[in-house]
């Protein structure tokens, strides 16, 4: 069991988009079950830094508090993560206790304010790969399609993804050189290819998916799956989607727009 | 209601992904085909020695379109993946210190081998075929090269690098082409390749040491 | 041809139902949302939504929904329209299966059902136990869709702060606030709808997201629109406690075979099964929540003699619940550490829901012309107390209602709000930049979220599960201490880019104004129904109570007047959960 006195947290913080960046330490009376959540709120009740200076309170993005939101994932130690479900027991257990735990905004995305990051980009990306089923209209026409429950048992952990951007955080190809829409969008590509419905415009998928930015810069390195707080196969579901394009390019190669 | 958002466009913009699944097939397909069946003629030399790898070396170049075959074949793909592959490595920003998992290890593994292979391969050419073409001095030329320990070691990194990113480079294409897509596929071809891996360096440390330590001519 | 516009102030579940149903007839719709849409709190929704499909041979039917959900809300909803939305509710549950809503299957892949509170027959659909995430996605990619083909305009990251009213009355659109930026902006249209949800954070720690303060709903209710219902809370009997929020354990864990126990004598005490034969574990969650707070509160036999007891699913098989409960598998044990496959959980009631809400028509427009209200933050559905799962229906159906009803509303405007209320706008702007620059500058000595909490826990201590008069009398005093405190507050934050200090303060008071309405509400109130219960009027009573309370916002407070409930449909009787519900099979004809 830890039990220190004070929570010890160092943050990357930033005044605003363009301004410089600058490290700012913190210490928290130390309670049990806390999580980073937590940490940052008691800061807020009582902005003062470790040097004991009045400052402004760290701002970052929170909602549900219970991993499913996605809206509060930062660099907690380096690790890209929801800092609702980051338990500071479990930090201290596993840093040691005296540990400076070290909060960061995602690397990836601009900044806004501290932690708190525009991922605009993510939802661009679901917009580029068109992941909807084009449905005739929001009115009722009957029952849906059939799925087997086997492919629901697949599909359905595709659907739980909360575009947090921990797998674009961890991506080597996901950065300001290249253009990778990034794991996240390409499977969700395969989950509405998997909809019975959505499998009748499954081209139209399959056609943004070999565009620029495309499935082919994933470089396998497979640290999207290792880092999914939903532990999504996101590395099957790119190869399974490699598949579904090849077989896509061969068609358009030899048969046109057939 | 107008549904512009989901009408299938012309496919003009997949050059991208043409040219990415290009560079991935032609690595295997001649590249690597070749690959073995260089390394298989250079182990003529575990027969006789000398003699044997040059009586294959002259019956090869009794075959007609040699040159062509070899500008076409061979030299064009490399030199089409070498290039490209500098771009897609420039791509990359690398964290495999950050996150130590053992893909991204093999990952920027097989970028920095890249880079390696590359001047190892212009050396490799320069000096055995495109400087001289006579058996007889490409041989000699090259058991000098293995007799000196510094040279020797340069050439061992550059075989193995070679070796690595040809083993790690069948693995991720297996993914890339969708040949292997479960857990199940992607951990027994991953274990299938470092076999892979360990056994051609081997094979091709074996040569190089076999013709280290034959008399030179 | 200008068709107008219609501005959607919240990007949940009702917001987003509304606006494909508006855009889908190509009327442009500018959303306002205080998140990304696709983070909006329908994702914490777990365990499912209503619809009597009646495809598990339980001869279930549309009466049967409908009579549970008015017995479960004891009578005090009006019938009317929750028999709209009990009828609409297949017809709904298909079409978001067709937009790809991955529910769970049956072997021959139709949509399975399972089992809830307050109910007999197997009438709940699901996915997992994400289904409000599921739903939410599924209309986020719709709204999606409609944006890329130009039919709509999200504004994520913005606040409404104020309505924009004009001469007449009538609503031409509103006010809001970038949270980066803090730029003020109107936003002019034709209708607005509010669709902003609950507001458990009044509560401090409840199952709601942040977001939920019910600031919005709040300003509807400062500018003139009664607030209808408030004291009407739903304390859901499944949380688990923590430092921040208190989590959901969804009642599909009871649905699905979870029991509820504590020791008593030396030997686990299946408290809920003993009281409750006919219903077992699946009473409805006022019942439910109450039972467990007499066990631990007033009897002492909370497990380890603190407030909880335990919810129990070990007995289960593991690949059982992992298919059926993944999600919650997953929070408890990431939250707790301990696997709930194998110890059973600890769990307490929790502010979960608020019946109550914007009065509404049954059109779901409110007193001011233009002005609607859909979702949680509407009132119309669930009367004293809701039944799970049916929160999921009433958001979406209260969409496809508020909808339409806003077009229909625009095609009858004589001018549209665009040619009429651009210096409207900018007089609204330029008050709200006042206020904005007074907040700004505010110094005292109050820390705003220290205040908050204080409050939070009064409201969690008095005005929750059991309600006495006493209490709420004093609760009222101090939450007027509490304004006058606000006026002390100290923006903490000196920053003028994203600055949340100033917007939660500016939060916090409407949260203050709302949390009168409900005290208030409930001191009025006496008379035990549904989530209301004093144990000084522990009965029902139609004859005085069998009314809606409105309240009405004046400079002084709530001023409460009520309004007759619709029971045109079923006779109101009295609610029992220790025996079989009886429908009267002759009213149902």
């Amino acid at each position: 069991m830890v039990n220190p006195q004070f929570i010890h947290l160092k943050v990357k913080r930033r005044s605003n988009p363009t301004a410089a960046p600058y490290w700012e330490e913190f210490k928290v009376p130390y309670q049990p079950n806390m999580n980073v959540v937590s940490v940052l709120m008691e800061i807020r009740k009582n902005p003062i830094n470790a040097k004991g200076e009045k400052v402004d309170p760290v701002v970052w993005e929170c909602n549900c508090l219970e991993e499913v939101c996605g809206a509060c994932t930062m660099l907690i130690n380096g690790v890209p993560r929801q800092s609702c479900s980051a338990l500071t027991d479990k930090l201290l257990e596993q840093y040691g206790e005296n540990n400076v735990i070290t909060l960061e905004p995602l690397t990836k995305f601009p900044v806004i304010r501290d932690l708190m990051i525009d991922r605009q980009l993510m939802f661009d990306n679901l917009k580029k790969v068109k992941a909807w089923v084009p449905v005739d209209g929001s009115w009722a026409i009957g029952r849906g399609p059939r799925l087997a429950d086997k492919v629901h048992q697949w599909a359905y952990p595709i659907s739980r993804c909360m575009t947090c951007g921990c797998c674009m955080e961890a991506c080597p190809n996901v950065n300001s050189k290249s253009k990778f829409i990034g794991p996240a969008a390409v499977a969700q590509v395969r989950l509405f290819n998997a909809h019975p419905i959505g499998a009748m415009h499954k081209d139209m998928r399959l056609e943004q998916l070999v565009k620029k930015g495309g499935i082919q810069e994933c470089g396998n390195a497979q640290n999207c799956k290792r880092v999914c707080p939903k532990n999504i196969n996101l590395t099957a579901h790119l190869a399974a989607m490699n598949r579904q394009t090849n077989g896509y390019g061969f068609r358009q190669f030899l048969m046109g727009d057939k | 209601m107008n549904r512009e958002g989901d009408r299938v466009l012309s496919n003009k913009n997949n050059s991208n992904f043409m040219i990415r699944r290009l560079h991935s097939l032609i690595a295997v397909i001649p590249v690597g085909i070749f690959v073995c069946v260089h390394m298989l003629l250079n182990s003529s030399v575990f027969i006789s020695g000398n003699e044997s790898y040059l009586a294959l070396i002259n019956f090869m170049k009794t075959a007609p379109f040699v040159v062509i075959l070899e500008v076409v074949v061979i030299a064009i793909p490399i030199i089409f993946h070498g290039l490209y592959g500098i771009y897609i490595v420039y791509l990359a920003k690398n964290n495999a210190l950050k996150y130590t998992y053992y893909r991204n290890w093999a990952f920027y593994l097989q970028r920095i081998t890249a880079l390696i292979v590359l001047v190892f391969l212009i050396w490799h050419v320069w000096v055995l075929r495109l400087s001289t073409h006579e058996p007889q001095l490409v041989i000699n030329t090259l058991a000098g090269l293995l007799h000196n320990p510094v040279t020797f070691a340069l050439y061992i990194i550059g075989v193995v690098a070679s070796m690595y990113h040809f083993a790690n480079g069948l693995f991720t294409f297996c993914i890339t082409w969708g040949i292997c897509v479960g857990d199940r596929s992607q951990k027994v071809f991953a274990t299938v390749a470092g076999a892979f891996f360990v056994l051609i360096s081997l094979f091709a440390i074996a040569i190089l040491v076999k013709i280290s330590i034959m008399p030179l001519a | 041809m200008n068709k107008g516009k219609v501005i959607v102030i919240g990007g949940g579940l009702a917001g987003l139902m509304a606006t494909m149903k508006i855009a889908e007839k190509q009327v442009p719709v500018d959303i306002i949302s205080l998140v990304p849409v696709k983070r909006s709190h329908s994702v914490c929704a777990q365990g499912g939504i209503n619809a009597a499909l009646d495809t598990k041979g339980d001869n279930d039917t549309i009466y049967d929904h409908f009579d549970d959900t008015v017995y479960g809300g004891d009578f005090l909803a009006n019938q009317t329209p929750v028999k709209g939305m009990v009828e609409a509710a297949p017809g709904l549950i298909y079409a978001m299966d067709r937009m790809g809503v991955m529910f769970s299957r049956t072997a021959e892949g139709l949509l399975d059902l399972r089992l809830f509170g307050g109910v007999k027959n197997r009438r709940t659909a699901f996915a997992g136990a994400t289904t409000g995430q599921q739903l939410l996605y599924a209309c986020d990619e719709q709204v999606r869709r409609l944006e890329v083909a130009g039919y709509v305009n999200k504004y994520e990251g913005w606040e409404m702060i104020d309505l924009i009213i004009d001469d007449n009355g009538v609503c031409r659109g509103c006010v809001a606030q970038n949270l980066a930026t803090m730029e003020i902006k109107s936003f002019i249209g034709d209708a607005v709808i509010i669709a902003t949800g609950g507001a458990g954070m009044i509560f401090g720690k409840s199952t709601n997201s942040v977001i939920n303060t019910g600031s919005a709903a709040s300003i509807v209710y400062q500018n003139g629109v009664p607030f209808s219902n408030a004291e009407f809370i739903q304390i859901h009997p499944t949380g688990m406690l923590g430092t921040d929020k208190t989590r959901l354990m969804s009642e599909s864990a009871r649905g699905d075979g979870g029991r509820i126990w504590t020791y008593k004598d030396g030997k686990p005490w299946y408290f809920l099964e003993e009281k409750y034969p006919a219903y077992g574990n699946l009473v409805p969650r006022d019942i439910a929540a109450r039972a467990i707070y007499d066990v631990c509160v007033i009897q002492g036999l909370g497990i380890d003699g603190k407030n909880q007891v335990y919810l129990d699913l070990s007995h289960l098989p593991a690949d059982y619940l992992n298919k059926r409960l993944g999600g919650i598998m997953e929070i408890y044990e990431n939250f707790y550490g301990d696997d709930p496959r194998k110890v059973p959980m600890k769990i307490f009631p929790a502010v979960h829901y608020f019946m109550g809400g914007i009065h509404v028509d049954w059109n779901h427009m409110t007193n001011i012309p233009g002005l609607f209200a859909a979702g949680e933050c509407d009132y119309m559905y669930h009367g004293a107390n809701r039944l799970g799962a049916n929160s999921l229906l009433s958001a979406l159906y209260s969409g496809t209602v508020a909808g339409p009803a806003a077009l229909k509303y625009i095609k009858g405007l004589g001018k549209l709000a665009e040619e009429t209320s651009k210096s409207l706008g900018d007089a609204v702007v330029k008050k709200q930049l006042e206020i904005h620059n007074k907040l700004t500058k505010m110094s005292g000595k109050e820390n705003p979220y220290k205040l908050h909490e204080e409050m939070g826990e009064l409201m969690t201590k008095n005005v929750a599960i059991v309600r006495y008069n006493k209490a709420l009398a004093e609760t009222d005093v101090k939450l007027q201490e509490f304004q006058e405190r606000w006026n002390k507050i100290n923006i903490v934050d000196s920053n003028a880019y994203s600055n949340q200090t100033v917007m939660f303060a500016r939060q916090l008071k409407n949260m203050m104004e709302l949390a009168r309405v409900i005290t208030l509400g409930a001191l009025n109130r006496n008379e035990s129904r549904g989530s209301h219960y004093k144990p000084d009027f522990p009965k029902r009573d139609d004859e005085k109570f069998l009314k809606t309370t409105m309240a009405q916002w004046t400079p002084n407070g709530p001023k409460f007047s009520w309004e007759e409930v619709d029971i045109s449909h079923i006779k109101p009787r009295e609610r029992n959960y220790s025996v079989d519900k009886k429908v009267d099979k002759e009213a149902s004809k």
